[in-house]
């Protein structure tokens, strides 16, 4: 009977179930933590725990029976990323306007962070593939992950980087939508609403974009165009850093 | 000029259409992009983005043949995260060992690209010599 763990039926459900937990809990009581896809991710990790100690059986063995219907679910991630090219065709005045400036900020944005990040990443001693894992963390999902998995090398170990840059690019949205409002304050940022909006695209994601949108029209306008262009930038660049440090 | 009145959204399954055929030939291009440079992945949605812009720009895709779909998806993207969010699962022997130093420099990383592109821009504002107030 249990088998039925190991149809796509049981991932679908779960994914659903723990996101419809999560989206409650936050129309309940609207604090950052309870952001429905950070509650998503940890209570399913929990639940997929709570079963392998269960059954006696090891949580990668659990996942992977999970992973059969999560895949359903996460393939749509390819056609959701595709579809940001709508918003970002509605507002083609603006990135007609600002092209320059948006690529320049953004190019040179992203070179400063990555040496950043890798020199935080060495302080803190982090292990090759961990390190990696941070590195194409501005980019959406769809695209940081399989980039983090080549840089990796692919396979098993592809696959470990990828799930540490998934949980990066969760944790980086959980941040700016906590402290978000403050970080504005605390650095001025509201003084160059381009700025704020490009930034907000590329710390923070789809729920960066969200608060972006709160500040502003024009900033969410930047913020949904910059998670496009960061995405292609980091796709530019990310590798051929990776090769420079010596990470590849 | 923009077209003021609002065209009807065509047909579920024409978007669909639309939709899986932009990704097969964006996941062609991506194979083929991977055979001659092995170390620099084009992931598949990042050139279907761009294709669908393409396609859009160019009148090849009218507005009102992909807006239902992609409102619909982009409002769902939450969900969409889930899986791989739970894939750390698979990872947990890693994250044991290092996962609160992880969590640091991802809290620490996200501060440094938020700065780092905010105020290169305004560095960038600066140098062309306007910042835009109003827009």
């Amino acid at each position: 009977m249990l088998s039925f763990l190991s149809t796509p039926f049981w991932g679908i459900f779960l994914t659903i179930f723990v996101y419809w937990i999560g989206q409650q809990l936050f129309k309940k009581y609207p604090i950052f933590i309870f952001q429905p896809l950070f509650i998503g991710m940890v209570l399913g990790i929990f639940i997929l725990i709570g079963l392998s100690s269960l059954l006696r059986q090891p949580t990668a063995a659990l996942y992977q029976q999970y992973k059969v219907g999560g895949d359903f679910i996460f393939w749509f991630l390819n056609p959701a990323t595709m579809a940001f090219a709508v918003p970002l065709y509605k507002r083609r005045d603006l990135v007609k306007r600002y092209w320059l400036r948006i690529f320049t900020s953004l190019f040179v944005g992203l070179t400063i962070a990555l040496f950043l990040i890798f020199i935080i990443s060495r302080l803190f001693g982090l292990s090759k593939i961990a390190t990696i894992a941070m590195l194409p963390q501005a980019a959406t999902t769809a695209i940081a992950l399989p980039i983090s998995s080549v840089i990796a090398g692919g396979g098993q170990v592809g696959t470990m980087a990828a799930s540490i840059t998934a949980m990066a690019v969760i944790v980086n949205a959980v941040v700016i939508y906590a402290l978000g409002t403050q970080l504005i304050k605390w650095f001025k940022l509201d003084k160059d609403p381009i700025g704020l909006g490009l930034s907000f695209g590329t710390a923070g994601h789809t729920i960066g974009s969200a608060k972006a949108i709160e500040v502003g029209e024009v900033e969410g306008a930047m913020a949904s165009i910059s998670m496009v262009v960061i995405g292609l930038i980091v796709d530019l660049i990310v590798p051929t850093f990776a090769k420079l440090m010596g990470l590849m | 000029m923009e077209n003021k009145k609002k065209e009807k959204a065509a047909p579920l399954l024409t978007q669909f259409l639309i939709f899986s055929c932009i990704l097969l030939i964006a996941n062609i291009l991506s194979i083929g992009i991977s055979l001659v440079l092995p170390g620099f992945p084009v992931p598949t949605p990042l050139i279907g983005l761009m294709l669908l812009f393409i396609a859009l720009v160019s009148g090849v895709v009218k507005l009102e043949q992909v807006e239902g779909l992609s409102t619909s998806l982009i409002g769902l993207i939450g969900l969409l995260f889930v899986p791989s969010g739970i894939s750390l699962a698979s990872s947990l022997t890693l994250f044991k060992q290092e996962g609160i130093k992880i969590v640091a420099v991802v809290i620490i990383s996200t501060v440094v690209l938020l700065l780092s592109v905010a105020y290169t821009s305004q560095l960038v504002a600066k140098i062309s010599g306007k910042i835009h107030h109003k827009l």
